[in-house]
């Protein structure tokens, strides 16, 4: 979660806490009040971590459609974005393709060299095995090298701080420090890296897929079934893979005609480094 | 960025009237309990409000004038091509958006390739990311390849064949090795339709896309053949390919549905595969 929506999420409960103290001396209606401040905190909170469960939950009960621009809509499960031209109709869905895990899970240099090299294999394979249309994107922008290295070693120092006020500490807990020390050698791993040279970058990845049916519902179906088999295809590069629902749907749409900044990425998708 | 003012301003102003009416709940002496209950409802709708301004704050103004169901965000066209079709352009509240698209050829197979060429291979295509500080977008699209035209042909030479038939058949001396050859003709035609409408033909495109902004369209465009240069320039270098850029309508196979997966060339698959099914 980024700051801005911390400091959003901080104000929108403050005001819940204030209503709900202040409900104390009302007596059953102050319990009303406190009930609806609860149910209210819970809503900001889906709202900050899991919007993408609440959003489709009121368009589809208010049943809303959303029109992006002329002849394309958002329907209310918020799951695809159909056009409907030439008396056909054309659903197109997205799914992450994130390299996130990948990237923490195994920071070895050694491995990930392995994996570079069967990288074209294995999409030759998965195109083979691909029989509609679909896109599969990378975002990227490079980053300044000096700030995202000073970034790198003000974590470290921040860990090393935290890993040794554990090992002083007189129960230290052993899972705890593990994964710190795994944290400072992926850290130690991208310092090195750039060191040699390399260049960190800003990515996002996704994949996206159209579907055509003679009625809205057939597109859609067929667009499940085509987002299905492409995760299936895609499991071969230890990707992690989601529909996408939602409000990004709708950004991941205008993708297509205009390429977001790095501060538009980085405040609605969360870009990786 | 106009946007962002905007949706900062809401969540202030939503922020300001929850914690007004949060404020005034509290003020109310007891026997007003039903005031204070009606005063924190508003107070906890607004902060409801003003954390949803985080993501959802473009759709407040196009809900408020929702007609029939329906949020129209954008009754326009999502875009038009420049006049010299380079580049495409989108219009913001602040700003215009000239992007342009990038063919990257790609010949290559790993098929052919040593584990050492194939990683670096990959190291390569690798670099291309790290090519812009600005976002690119680097995008593999497989697309259905237009047969629309050949498919109008096909049929227009097969009703020609069928007219010719139909005609010479009620011609009371026609000579059946006439017929028997437009015949032949006619089947010729049907088989070639079926066996171009059968088979799904695809093809695999690599592009590099690329948006600047500008005050006036004129701005954005010539910025954008700078940008275009430099990431084209770019990516010829580091894969030894001449990188090119997308125009016309070859750019709207890379934008739109219906040029992705053509109309024609659709309709006889799905015919297709409704008469497969139905057999």
């Amino acid at each position: 979660m980024d700051e801005r929506t911390i400091l959003y999420l901080a104000l929108s409960v403050l005001i819940a806490v204030i209503t709900m103290i202040s409900a104390a001396k009302f007596g059953i209606i102050g319990i009303a009040i406190a009930i609806i401040s609860a149910v209210a905190i819970g809503i900001m909170l889906l709202l900050a971590f899991a919007d993408f469960i609440i959003f489709p939950l009121f368009t589809k009960a208010l049943n809303i459609t959303i029109i992006p621009s002329k002849d394309y809509m958002i329907p209310k499960s918020q799951d695809a974005v159909i056009k409907y031209s030439n008396g056909i109709y054309y659903a197109t869905g997205y799914l992450t393709a994130n390299i996130y895990n990948y990237v923490f899970a195994q920071e070895q240099v050694q491995e990930e060299s392995a994996a570079l090299a069967q990288a074209p294999g294995k999409w030759e394979k998965a195109m083979m095995n691909i029989h509609f249309p679909f896109r599969y994107s990378v975002i990227a922008a490079a980053e300044e090298i000096q700030r995202y290295r000073e970034e790198l070693e003000a974590k470290r120092g921040l860990l090393e701080f935290q890993y040794s006020r554990e090992t002083q500490g007189s129960n230290p807990n052993t899972m705890g420090l593990e994964t710190m020390q795994r944290q400072m050698n992926v850290i130690q791993a991208r310092i090195d890296r750039i060191g040699e040279g390399e260049k960190p970058v800003n990515s996002m990845m996704y994949i996206e897929s159209t579907a055509v049916g003679i009625s809205e519902k057939e597109a859609l179906d067929k667009l499940t079934s085509q987002l299905n088999d492409l995760s299936t295809v895609f499991n071969i590069f230890d990707l992690s893979i989601n529909r996408v629902i939602g409000r990004e749907l709708y950004r991941l749409h205008n993708i297509n005609y205009r390429v977001p900044t790095l501060s538009e990425l980085e405040s609605e998708f969360g870009v990786q480094k | 960025m106009a946007s962002r003012n905007s949706q900062k301003a809401s969540f202030v102003i939503m922020i300001a009237v929850g914690l007004i009416f949060a404020f005034l709940s509290g003020t109310m002496p007891q026997g007003l309990g039903i005031v204070a209950f009606v005063f924190s409802v508003i107070a906890l709708a607004a902060a409801i409000l003003a954390m949803s301004m985080r993501y959802y704050s473009y759709l407040f103004g196009p809900m408020l004038r929702m007609k029939g169901g329906s949020v129209v965000l954008d009754a326009s066209d999502a875009f038009y091509l420049s006049q010299n079709g380079n580049a495409v352009i989108v219009r913001g509240d602040d700003a215009v958006y000239a992007t342009s698209f990038i063919k990257v050829p790609v010949y290559s197979s790993a098929t052919e390739m040593s584990d050492e060429q194939s990683y670096n291979f990959a190291n390569l295509f690798s670099r291309i990311v790290s090519l812009s500080k600005t976002p690119i977008r680097i995008t593999s699209q497989l697309y259905s390849i237009n047969k629309d035209d050949y498919l109008a042909r096909i049929n227009t030479r097969l009703a020609e064949a069928e007219n010719k038939y139909s005609i010479l058949q009620a011609q009371k001396g026609a000579k059946k090795p006439d017929l028997d050859r437009i015949k032949g003709e006619v089947t010729m035609w049907h088989n070639m339709l079926d066996s171009v409408s059968k088979a799904n033909s695809q093809a695999l495109e690599v592009y590099a896309q690329v948006t600047v902004s500008g005050g006036t369209e004129d701005e954005a465009l010539n910025l954008i053949a700078l940008k275009t240069d430099e990431i084209s320039s770019g990516i010829s270098a580091a894969l030894g390919v001449s990188a090119s850029v997308v125009s016309g309508t070859e750019a709207l196979v890379l934008l739109e549905p219906e040029y992705m997966i053509p109309p024609t060339t659709t309709t006889e698959l799905m015919r297709y595969a409704q008469a497969e099914k139905g057999m």
